[in-house]
């Protein structure tokens, strides 16, 4: 069996295992949903109601007034209190975050802000300022341009997918893979082969290129401090030729290092002078190399002047070094963040959550930023913070289940499918006021023009924190888990971690058993499942429909036949006897009788011979066959088996022995008959 | 000679004729080379760049004896090289010498010419001297001849066979001037210049150009330029641009002419800048190149240059 055949064979199997595997993962089967850990014994029994101490944290803290929050327990206030300290060095950490300069927005004097951002922060520049000192300057600084987002739009091909990856993802996936895999294993081979190839060639060529001569110094392959020690070393040692290549060597290597040559080995000095030339013009470097050149090819090389071209090139080294010292910073530095806007959804951007990671990282055992789509979750998951994603309905019913079985869901922000999961009502409400709590410093970030959104008015649950009338942070009981609901996820972005207290807060919010957490938001699923999902997203559905059209368009005009196997084309076959006439033809045509015949001849004895039993190479035994058979009134008769014989000896010899032609044609006639009679005869 | 006294020479003929031929320093280089090398020179260009104006002049500077054959369709050998003559007065033949019997010959537009009178040409410059009616006449010391080529006819022609061409040691291009040089060539005719009626001092005489025709073969030539040389002209045999590589009269040639560089540059000794900077001008009309390199445009030049582009230059390994 080929080669191909047997992969093609391990490779079905191999996929058709997998899609089976998967399918039943993909048909609804419910995936293992991480039980999360049991609450620590000593929790207070108060717990029952606000099964997380950290719901009670800020319950206990809200006494801010709020109509619709319950009575903190003093419990639970005392736990808070306790733990406030170890929550406030929360804050300390995030700083110590911004001073690293990763977040460039709040150290970086030359940062550029997008619109949305200055809108945001830079109404209240004194507020927010004192904490991040590089904002002043950066709303100071004109905006990048900020294109509005735009709102996904459904298109029937995404509902198409969505359908169909709920039917048949899996296979798709694995003919898609299984066809890319081919196509690479494929190309891989062919690019081993050429490279094969390749080596031969250049390991033939490489055997008849000549080595490189004992005197031939690399000036790429030391720095030029080196090679200028060897020169001397060389120098040392009386070899004073040697020491000139060194020192020639250290000149282009310390050339190039300063950037002003490009040395390679096919250039004489001749071409780095015309190089300096253009770009250095009054620089010494093309005459010192111009001298070494001479005092190193010189007959007798002189170990007085080796000294001092090797000191000339020390000099001038010395005199670069000083050079790049005082350009090098300048000259290394490109472009700053200042000049090249930073793109907004970096996680270091004023709307990104660097920080926010950092800090859950550090509560959580473990933490990760879910890319995938949730199709389960890792065992060991005790808290899942959502940040405005996009999820479908199974993934929504995955994070449902995880509650329900004990979880703790943190939901930032508004999200599709969140309030019909989770029995939650109602439509976030713009704060009135900005978040106070007793025992934390909050500032947001927000202005008149750009506010923070609360939550929806809801008579169940347990208020954390609010800002004036409206709830802002909020927990509920689901199944086994809770889930804690914040209003606005720009309160967990960089900018809002890094104001006063901010971060605690939001720690507090997040606080959960240990163990796992995974970060879900936008990011959380852009991939696809499968091919038409990739398409749909990559919005080049448009463009494929078009392709489609113009194929079919190109199918209509090429016909019916057109991508349908059509019949073998019904090839007539031409006798042998109509080439053979041909042929006579054509040397009758070039009026050589002789080789005509001759041909003929020799097609004609093979008839003869055949048809009439006799032999096709003996010609005497063949005309004492034919003699016997005369036909009556025909012209041309031979004269017995002696003639008969006698002619088609000449007739076959005709291309060579030429002759009279009205014998050839009576030889051709004679032929033409015998022909015919056997011919009819079947 | 010294190799001082040569040099200052050199300059001044240089300068000699630069100050007539404006904007063809290189080619001027070029043929001076050539020429101190005792080596024919093939020049192409097309009409009116002042290839014939070159070699008048250089043979005023040179004090040589010049002669110019214009090669046609109907020139026959004999027109070249001479023949006998009956002389009927005295009842012998008398030999006339053909014009090839000159110092200095200029072969204007030799591809016109026939194969057979060509051949007639070229034996001349490879034996220095021509056979006639079985017997064998010298032709003058020096004997140099600079053949020219226009490059744009092709009907018509008779292209030079490749093995013939190797007896050239050089093959020139003259290109157009630049704007410059053409603006002071203008200035120049309106202040009265007249190629036809030039007025050119001669700098040197034939003893001293034969004298300084000996002055390179005292050049020394290292081991590591030797291998530069041959490994240049062994990169052409290889080349997957070229049918037909260099021969070694190519390595010879370049062999000859870097060290009439380094003469004219005052040194007894070749530097690798004097090999790469005749390169070009000995191989390209010494490769044959690929039919498919022909079609893509790709031409002699090219190749030479990536050829030297990859060759590493003696004390610069990498």
């Amino acid at each position: 069996m080929s080669f191909w055949r047997l992969l093609l064979r391990a490779i079905w199997l191999v996929g058709t295992c997998t899609a089976l595997a998967t399918a039943a993962d993909d048909h609804g089967e419910p995936p293992a949903v991480a039980e999360p850990l049991p609450p620590p014994a000593d929790e207070p029994s108060a717990a029952a109601a606000t099964p997380d101490p950290t719901a009670a944290e800020p319950s206990a803290a809200a006494a801010t007034p709020s109509a619709a929050a319950a009575t903190p327990d003093p419990a639970m206030q005392a736990e808070v209190r306790s733990r406030q300290t170890e929550i406030r060095s929360t804050q300390a950490g995030v700083r110590s975050s911004l001073e690293s300069g990763r977040f460039e927005f709040c150290t970086n004097d030359a940062y550029r802000l997008w619109q949305l951002d200055k809108d945001r922060l830079c109404g209240r520049l004194p507020a927010v300022g004192a904490d991040c000192p590089g904002l002043a300057a950066a709303c100071a600084r004109p905006a990048c341009d900020d294109a509005p987002e735009e709102a996904p739009s459904s298109s029937l091909l995404l509902d198409l997918a969505n359908w169909l990856g709920a039917v048949g993802g899996a296979a798709f996936r694995t003919i898609f893979w299984l066809a890319l895999a081919l196509g690479a294993l494929y190309l891989v081979r062919k690019l081993v082969r050429v490279m094969q190839r390749a080596r031969e060639v250049d390991a033939t060529a490489a055997s008849e290129r000549p080595v490189a001569l004992a005197d031939d110094v690399d000036p790429t392959g030391l720095p030029a401090g080196m090679l200028l020690e060897q020169a001397g070393r060389h120098l040392e040692t009386g070899d004073a030729r040697r020491a000139l290549h060194f020192a020639y060597a250290a000149l282009l290597a310390g050339l190039a290092q300063a950037g002003v040559l490009r040395v390679h080995r096919a250039l004489t000095s001749g071409d780095y002078r015309r190089s300096l030339a253009r770009s250095q013009p009054k620089s010494p470097a093309g005459g010192l190399l111009w001298d070494l050149d001479l005092a190193r090819f010189h007959p007798a090389v002189d170990a007085d002047a080796a000294r001092q071209l090797t000191q000339r090139v020390r000099d001038l080294l010395s005199g670069l070094l000083v050079v790049l010292l005082i350009l090098g910073p300048s000259a290394l530095s490109g472009c700053t963040t200042g000049e090249q806007p930073q793109s907004p959804v970096e996680p270091t951007a004023p709307r990104g959550f660097a920080l926010f990671e950092e800090l859950a990282a550090r509560e959580a055992a473990t933490f990760s930023r879910r890319l995938r789509r949730i199709t389960e979750l890792p065992s060991g998951t005790t808290a899942v913070v959502l940040v405005s994603p996009n999820l479908r309905e199974l993934e929504w019913t995955t994070l449902e289940q995880y509650v329900e079985a004990g979880g703790h869901l943190i939901a930032a922000g508004q999200a599709d499918g969140l309030n019909s999961a989770f029995g939650f009502q109602g439509e976030p409400t713009a704060c009135t006021a900005p978040i106070e709590l007793p025992e934390f410093d909050i500032k947001t970030p927000d202005t008149e023009s750009v506010s923070l959104d609360g939550l929806a008015p809801n008579s169940g649950g347990m208020l954390i924190a609010a800002c004036g009338s409206v709830d802002f942070a909020r927990t509920h009981a689901f199944g086994k888990g809770h889930v804690t609901l914040v209003g606005d996820s720009r309160f967990f972005d960089n900018t809002s971690l890094a104001l006063a207290e901010n971060a605690s807060l939001a720690r507090a919010l997040i606080e959960s058993p240990p163990g796992h957490m995974e970060f879900i938001g936008p990011w959380t699923g852009t991939g696809a499942v499968h091919p038409l999902e990739s398409i749909a997203r990559s919005s080049v559905g448009p463009w494929l429909l078009h392709l489609l059209f113009l194929l079919a368009l190109l199918a209509w005009s090429r016909g019916r036949r057109f991508g349908r196997p059509s019949p073998p084309l019904a090839r007539a076959r031409r006798s042998l006897l109509e080439h053979a006439f041909a042929l006579a033809g054509h040397y009758q045509r070039q009026g050589d009788v002789g080789a005509a015949l001759a041909r003929y001849t020799s097609w004609a004895v093979a008839l003869l011979g055949k048809r009439s039993g006799s032999s096709q190479s003996d010609l005497r035994a063949l005309a004492l066959a034919l003699a016997g058979r005369r036909s009556p009134g025909a012209a041309d008769q031979p004269d017995g088996p002696a003639d008969l014989h006698q002619i088609l000896l000449r007739a076959r010899a005709a291309a060579e022995l030429g002759g009279d032609k009205a014998k050839l044609m009576r030889a051709y006639r004679i032929l033409r008959r015998m022909v015919d009679e056997f011919a009819s005869q079947k | 000679m010294q190799l001082q006294e040569y040099r200052e020479i050199h300059q001044r003929l240089l300068t000699r004729i630069s100050s007539v031929l404006l904007g063809q320093e290189e080619v001027t280089l070029h043929v001076l080379a050539a020429l101190l090398s005792g080596g024919h020179i093939l020049i192409e260009g097309v009409p009116g760049l002042g290839k014939t104006l070159l070699v008048r002049v250089l043979s005023r500077v040179l004090g040589c004896e010049f002669r110019r054959i214009q090669f046609t369709p109907d020139l026959m050998p004999s027109d070249v090289t001479g023949g006998n003559v009956w002389n009927a007065k005295q009842g012998t033949f008398d030999f006339h010498a053909g014009p090839v019997f000159a110092e200095l010959l200029l072969a204007d537009e030799i591809n016109r010419a026939p194969a057979k009178t060509q051949s007639a040409l070229l034996e001349a410059m490879q034996e220095r001297a021509v056979t006639i009616d079985g017997a064998t006449r010298t032709l003058p010391q020096p004997f140099l001849v600079l053949a020219t080529q226009n490059p744009i006819e092709s009907q018509g022609t008779y292209p030079l066979p490749e093995a013939q061409l190797d007896r050239f040691l050089l093959k020139v291009n003259v290109s157009y001037p630049t704007l410059d040089v053409e603006k002071e060539l203008l200035v120049a005719c309106a202040a009265g210049f007249d190629a036809e009626r030039l007025q050119v001092e001669g700098v040197i005489d034939r003893t001293t150009l034969l004298e300084m025709q000996a002055v390179p073969k005292t050049v020394e030539v290292s081991p590591p330029i030797i291998d530069y040389i041959a490994r240049i002209v062994a990169a052409t045999r290889s080349h997957r641009a070229i049918e037909v590589g260099a021969s070694p009269r190519a390595s010879i040639g370049l062999f000859r002419v870097a060290r009439a560089a380094a003469a004219a540059d005052g040194r007894g000794f070749v530097v690798p800048d004097d090999v790469k900077g005749f390169a070009r001008a000995v191989l390209r009309h010494r490769i044959v190149l690929h039919p498919d390199s022909g079609i893509e445009g790709v031409t002699a030049d090219d190749v030479i240059a990536s050829i030297l582009a990859e060759t590493s230059v003696p004390g610069a390994a990498a």
